[in-house]
């Protein structure tokens, strides 16, 4: 069983300062109806560079602040963020314009096990607005694709409307060096590939159990179905890795706002080995 | 060139992996290999349904047809799976229609020759009803889980 004693990522960084750091807006892409990636550079200093899997608190001015994903490393300190619509902070940082000034801290949470699936093959289950920190992920390993066994990207979305990164989606797929495979809840005209839950593209997987390390992220319920049918097929659970989400307030362990049993989303997630999370994650009201 | 037995190609398939060899000899017996070209009709709605079939490669929509839309696909069909519940009960008719996503070779098994043989031998009946009800088991569970529209409902901040 996994244990958090063990350092599993970067930990928490930044813990000193509560002040956000202001970045501008140099960048706004329109991914899909409700789902914005803004790209920021600081107005002077910067935050400590995130890695793949960390989030940032951003702070749009007047309306508050919301924990965002990393969704790609960049370079020379700028961070890209892929932020949903659902309305409050995020309508705000949603309607961002190339220019405006957000504040920043973090990064915070520990990372995707990256360097631990180093020799395997790699699973990575993204549904929804969860492709935006596993986006990383694929880049890393496609910068250093000979360090990587079998790699499976699958993909589930509500609608291919509502697919994040199409554009990416499809230059992956035809560079054959990641098995991408996507799904959707419901059909519409002109849609050729599957649909359905996203279990059902992992069916058509071959998976060598002994070898295969998974990374998850999306809705609770798809998360814990994916595991569910990766632990089934003799995936260990502790080679299983979701990312949690909870309510983040501080993103410093000390509000209590993240808690999932004796963990802390924010500091001891908010990526999590499935082995340590599963009980917790079917306890209602938790 | 390898020549591989129709029980050899079940035995291969993940929905008669684990029954008894004696059973997927006799499912053999009823069963032969087919491939649809993409875009091909695999069954349709209201026709009789005269068996099912085991998809070995390829992906298969399921639907509906709904008149001046073509076909509502509800779901896909992938490797692995099974195609066609329809064969096992009366009317015995296709309540889907189902269409190859891509190229499809599949194993067909016949009602007409399996239908009697399960009767008689309600043991080896009794199991691949079985199996079929894990299958519509799953196939609501999907559905279920659609109905539930989770990513929709995600409401997720962090990522
Ligand atoms: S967000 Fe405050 S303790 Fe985690």
């Amino acid at each position: 069983m996994s244990t958090l004693a063990e350092p599993r990522g970067p930990g928490v960084a930044a813990r000193g300062s509560m002040t956000p750091i202001p970045h501008r807006v140099v960048d706004v892409v329109h991914e899909t109806r409700e789902t914005v990636t803004l790209t920021l550079e600081p107005v002077s200093d910067g935050i400590v560079a995130p890695v793949a899997g960390q989030f940032t608190m951003l702070w749009a001015w007047g309306a508050g602040e919301v924990p965002i994903s990393v969704s790609a490393l960049a370079a020379d300190g700028r961070l890209v963020h892929t932020i949903r619509d659902v309305a409050g902070v995020t309508k705000t940082l949603c309607a961002s314009r190339q220019g405006d000034v957000l504040g920043v801290r973090g990064p915070y949470g520990c990372g995707w096990g990256i360097d631990a699936a180093r020799g395997h093959d790699l699973v990575i289950v993204a549904g929804g607005i969860g492709l935006a920190p596993l986006r990383p992920v694929v880049h890393a390993v496609l910068a250093e694709r000979s360090e990587f066994g079998r790699v499976s990207l699958v993909v589930g979305a509500r609608t291919e409307q509502e697919l994040l990164f199409r554009a990416e989606l499809d230059e992956w797929w035809h560079r054959h060096e990641v098995d991408v495979r996507t799904i959707v809840d419901r059909s519409s005209p002109g849609w050729s590939g599957s649909v359905g839950v996203v279990t059902g593209e992992l069916v058509g997987l071959e998976i060598d159990p002994a070898s295969t390390r998974a990374m998850v992220c999306g809705p609770e319920v798809m998360m814990r179905v994916v595991a569910q049918h990766l632990t089934d097929r003799g995936v260990a659970a502790s080679a299983i890795e979701v990312s949690v989400e909870r309510n983040m307030q501080c993103a410093v362990k000390t509000c209590g706002h993240c808690q999932v049993g004796p963990f802390f989303a924010c500091t001891d997630g908010p990526v999590l080995p499935w082995d340590v999370v599963a009980s917790l994650l079917t306890v209602r009201e938790l | 060139m390898v020549v591989t037995t129709m029980a050899e190609e079940l035995a291969a398939h993940r929905f008669f992996r684990t029954i008894p060899s004696d059973l997927r000899e006799r499912l053999a017996g009823c069963a032969r290999n087919v491939v649809f070209a993409p875009g091909e009709r695999i069954c349709v709605e209201g026709t009789h349904a005269s068996g099912f079939f085991a998809i070995r490669t390829g992906r298969v929509n399921v639907g509906i047809y709904v008149p001046h839309q073509g076909l509502q696909v509800l779901e896909t069909r992938h490797a692995g799976d099974v195609l066609g519940f329809s064969w096992l009960f009366p009317p015995y008719r296709w309540q889907i229609d189902a269409v190859a996503g891509e190229r499809v070779r599949a194993i067909e098994l016949h009602a007409d020759c399996l239908l009697p043989y399960l009767e008689e031998h309600p043991a080896g009946g009794y199991l691949l009803v079985r199996m079929f009800a894990q299958e519509m088991e799953e196939t609501i569970q999907s559905t279920r889980l659609r109905l539930l529209d989770v990513y929709g409902r995600d409401r997720v901040h962090a990522r």
